[in-house]
């Protein structure tokens, strides 16, 4: 298109402007009259991209586990000498970056010195440097990242919850690696990364704050514009409809048993719409079944089996989708046996009352306009759904358009049939 | 944005910000008590047995599904301490009506809801149910014992333990287990009766309703049932433990030692000279910027996260690390060397105005959040701070090198606390021995 694209929504009263490059870059500026500006430059690679064909060859390689993260880190690192955080600190901003399974993002947070902040953004994903020493160096640091998600019980309870519902998917990888894989990372294999992924057909920056969008893209151009597009090549894997197995259990340092129930997903579908429409569907479901006020919650708080509340979650993409329903209890096995029962139940002779479904569809609703208050999270959703290939600001029809018998026909399907789900438990250490 | 403070009965007060920047509106009414173990314990055990029920909706399915109904509302009574401040809050959290698809009437049924909870709890002959005590209580000793779930949470809450073990703040505003079991439906509910009569009230609001709108309705909820009470808000700086360099070290079942070191600074935040203590910390472990993170992680490599803390209304820092177990005693040293770098002047004028920079960023980011905006003017008032964003940017600009210094100089190391491994798990690197594909 190279020019802007003005896209908004009059009933939640937002809009943003949407830049394509030539080269395939997509920039997005999100107005909005707030003191914090968010920027975030996301890029579609994380740990499931753990086989591809790197850029200028033609078979396929598989580096160590963990790379993807290991980029994230070594990309703060300048041709200067300098690091990248010392030049935002030197601007006041707040920079960060993470990586998940699907994705890599840097970002920063200012009140002040935005343009400045934002080229150095730019110009940081844009110039990789890195040289033996600086390797070596971050292994120790990234050594002890791991460590410390090893000695979280939510971590591992969710690492072993994934591996359970899937067997191939490479959503199983840890997205920090290991020990071990870590210290093979070579600068080479880094700049491989770096050039198979990070270029601009793979990129989508974010701003959202009280900026001009010209003076934006005039920053992004100056070290953006000029590289070339590619896509990756990543190596599809297929994944059986069946979970891996139902039940995992570890000992732990904890002090009530934690517990977390996988639902797999195997209805994905082909295109953004229909995935938007099912997360929506989802999301409405799980809280009828899960939320604070639904009949389960209060049957099993009360009779003191569910310790809290459940915390509930769907994720979903082209190649993998799944809901996590996570709480504490004293019998773990019992509170889920009482939620397979719950649901056959409802699966077979109940249906779902017009006021429970209107009552979670509020609520699903309401938390979605409510996310338009924060900066950060209007950029981090708008990579969220750009990389879906979806328009954020019509997510909120698509929860009002869902219906009733969505939800129930939802209900009744596979996802939904106890003989499919997963159950992780951390108990606390015997001795 | 606008700030307006309006008397609504006499010792109630209506401390409001105007604002459109949000969708969401929050109100919150706070009900101040001393602090000591047992009003924590009474009032933390309050917050949920409240919760449990109200007379209108006197089921915890039937205020959530009223609160859903009115777009998801988000109903709290939370328990936190400030000082020598015990707090107890009940606040609702609602989508503004503007942006509701339907005429719902939000606003009005979030007040009405914040009436239930304060005034209208659910009693069975005079007392709140047995029932709900009895698994409230269970629920929240579970909640305490769980700490030890995030070990670096762990970590720190024993070092401030430690440090301060013979202060009367020393306190955890979740309450503690041995008074928990003792309490009874009969004195939980005379706590009750006794908040609402015997406290220090305040209002709270952030949203785009209009001040004059709030103050009516609050006025309605508290007419002829303000609490009063002469509690004395103001804190003083924790002295210290007194016997040197107190040191602590347990062993638990983990990969990587958690390391937390306890400062005194001799000062609070009500005393006058108290943001160059801002700006010391911001300096030595505030974030990316600081000497901690920057070589203690960045150049040394001996951790993923090394920073500070102030607790500032007991005029204490802390600092947090995780990492290799074997070398505790080289992280100390390299902690404690880089507060010695500031004392001894050994930091540039840009580190100290990135430090500076750092500070005011994150100052004007709590405006962008409606309950952050509330917290912080909640704490204002408390401690006759201005809120006033223009003096507070200028009061970090105007402090100087030799206040940072000095700052760093009142700062005293006090306590030590290392939570290192049981010796069961590796905790030092070596005896890695699944293959990759197997640790995935």
């Amino acid at each position: 298109m190279n020019k802007w694209n003005e896209i908004s929504d009059k009933k939640i009263g937002e809009k943003y402007y949407l830049y394509k490059f030539e080269n395939g870059l997509t920039l997005c500026v999100f107005p909005k009259k707030m003191s914090t500006f968010y920027a975030v430059c996301a890029v579609k690679y994380g740990a499931n991209d753990c086989e591809f064909i790197p850029m200028g060859a033609n078979e396929y390689t598989k580096p160590p586990l963990g790379v993807a993260h290991f980029l994230e880190h070594k990309m703060f690192d300048m041709p200067s000498g300098n690091d990248a955080f010392s030049d935002f600190a030197a601007l006041g901003a707040n920079a960060n970056a993470f990586t998940s399974s699907d994705k890599t993002a840097y970002l920063f947070s200012c009140t002040d010195n935005f343009y400045e902040s934002l080229g150095v953004l730019c110009n940081m994903v844009s110039k990789p440097y890195f040289t033996n020493e600086s390797v070596k160096k971050e292994q120790g640091i990234i050594a002890q990242e791991i460590r410390m998600y090893d000695d979280s019980p939510s971590s591992k309870l969710y690492r072993n919850l994934l591996l359970s519902l899937y067997s191939k998917h490479p959503i199983r990888k840890n997205v920090c690696g290991t020990v071990n894989s870590i210290s093979k990372i070579t600068p080479k294999i880094l700049y491989d990364c770096h050039k198979t992924f990070y270029n601009p057909m793979n990129t989508v920056i974010c701003v959202c704050g009280d900026c001009d969008k010209e003076k934006v893209l005039e920053i992004v151009k100056k070290d953006m514009a000029s590289l070339s597009g590619f896509v990756p090549q990543r190596m599809t894997v297929s994944e059986p409809k069946k979970i891996n197995r139902h039940k995992v259990e570890e000992e732990m340092d904890v002090s009530l048993p934690i517990m977390m129930i996988g639902l797999k997903d195997c209805d994905l579908k082909a295109t953004a719409e229909e995935r938007q429409k099912r997360c929506a569907a989802v999301d409405i479901l799980l809280n009828i079944l899960f939320g604070v006020s639904s009949h389960l919650h209060e049957k099993t708080y009360t009779s003191g089996l569910l310790s809290g509340n459940f915390d509930e979650e769907y994720e979903n993409s082209d190649s993998y989708a799944y809901a996590a329903i996570s709480a504490a209890s004293h019998e773990p096995e019992k509170l889920y046996d009482e939620i397979c029962a719950y649901i056959s139940c409802l699966r077979l002779d109940k249906t779902i009352g017009d006021d429970e479904f209107l009552r979670a569809k509020r609520a699903i609703y309401a938390d979605e306009i409510c996310a338009y208050d924060s900066t950060e999270e209007i950029a981090n959703s708008f990579v969220d759904f750009f990389f879906d290939g979806f328009d954020m600001l019509k997510y909120s029809s698509v929860i009002a358009d869902v219906t009733k018998d969505d939800v129930i026909s939802l209900l009744r399907s596979d996802m939904f049939c106890p003989d499919n789900f997963v159950l992780s438990v951390i108990k606390p250490n015997k001795k | 944005m606008k700030t307006t403070d309006l008397a609504v009965l006499q010792n109630l007060d209506l401390h409001a910000i105007t604002t459109d920047k949000f969708k969401t509106n929050v109100v919150s009414v706070k009900f101040i008590k001393p602090i000591n173990k047992k009003n924590a314990s009474l009032l933390s055990l309050l917050s949920r047995v409240i919760k449990r029920g109200c007379e209108k909706y006197p089921t915890i399915a039937a205020l959530s599904s009223e609160s859903q109904r009115l777009y998801a509302l988000v109903p709290q009574i939370r328990t936190f301490k400030s000082g020598s401040c015990l707090i107890l809050e009940f606040s609702v959290d609602y989508l503004d009506s503007g942006f509701a698809p339907d005429d719902c009437d939000i606003e009005g049924g979030a007040f009405d809801i914040l009436e239930q909870l304060i005034f209208h709890p659910l009693l069975s002959d005079g007392t709140f149910k047995e029932e709900y005590v009895v698994s409230e209580k269970a629920m929240q000793i579970d909640l305490i014992k769980s700490r030890k779930n995030n070990k670096s949470v762990y970590a720190l809450k024993r070092m401030m333990q430690e440090m301060m073990q013979n202060d009367y703040r020393c306190v955890d505003a979740l309450g503690d287990t041995e008074i928990l079991k003792d309490i009874t439906k009969e004195n939980l509910t005379a706590a009750y009766f006794d908040l609402i009569k015997n406290s220090l009230a305040s209002v709270y609001f952030v949203g785009r309703t209009d001040p004059q709108v709030i103050k009516d309705r609050i006025y309605k909820i508290f007419s002829g049932r303000v609490p009063h009470s002469d509690i004395d808000t103001g804190t003083k700086a924790f002295s210290g433990t007194g016997t040197g360099i107190k040191e602590i070290t347990e062993s638990a079942p983990v990969r990587q030692g958690k390391l937390c070191i306890g400062f005194t600074l001799g000062k609070t935040l009500t005393d006058g000279s108290f943001v160059p203590f801002d700006v010391m910390n911001e300096l030595y472990g505030g974030g990316i910027q600081s000497k901690l993170f920057c070589n203690i992680r960045e150049k040394m490599s001996l951790c993923y996260y090394c920073s500070s803390a102030l607790f500032s209304a007991t005029g204490i820092m802390a600092v947090s690390s995780g990492i290799e177990c074997g070398k505790k005693d080289t992280v100390c040293k390299a902690i404690f060397a880089e507060l010695e770098k500031i004392k001894n002047g050994e930091f540039s004028d840009e580190e100290l105005y990135f430090a500076k920079l750092s500070l005011i960023n994150t100052v004007k980011e709590s405006f962008d959040s409606a309950l952050a905006l509330e917290n912080t003017y909640f704490l204002c008032n408390l401690y006759s701070k201005s809120l006033d964003l223009d003096i507070r940017v200028k009061n970090i600009q105007n402090v100087t090198r030799n206040d940072v210094i000095y700052a760093a100089k009142c700062t005293k190391p006090d306590t030590v606390f290392f939570l290192k491994s049981d010796g069961e798990d590796d905790c030092d690197g070596n005896g890695e021995v699944l293959s990759d594909e197997q640790m995935e």
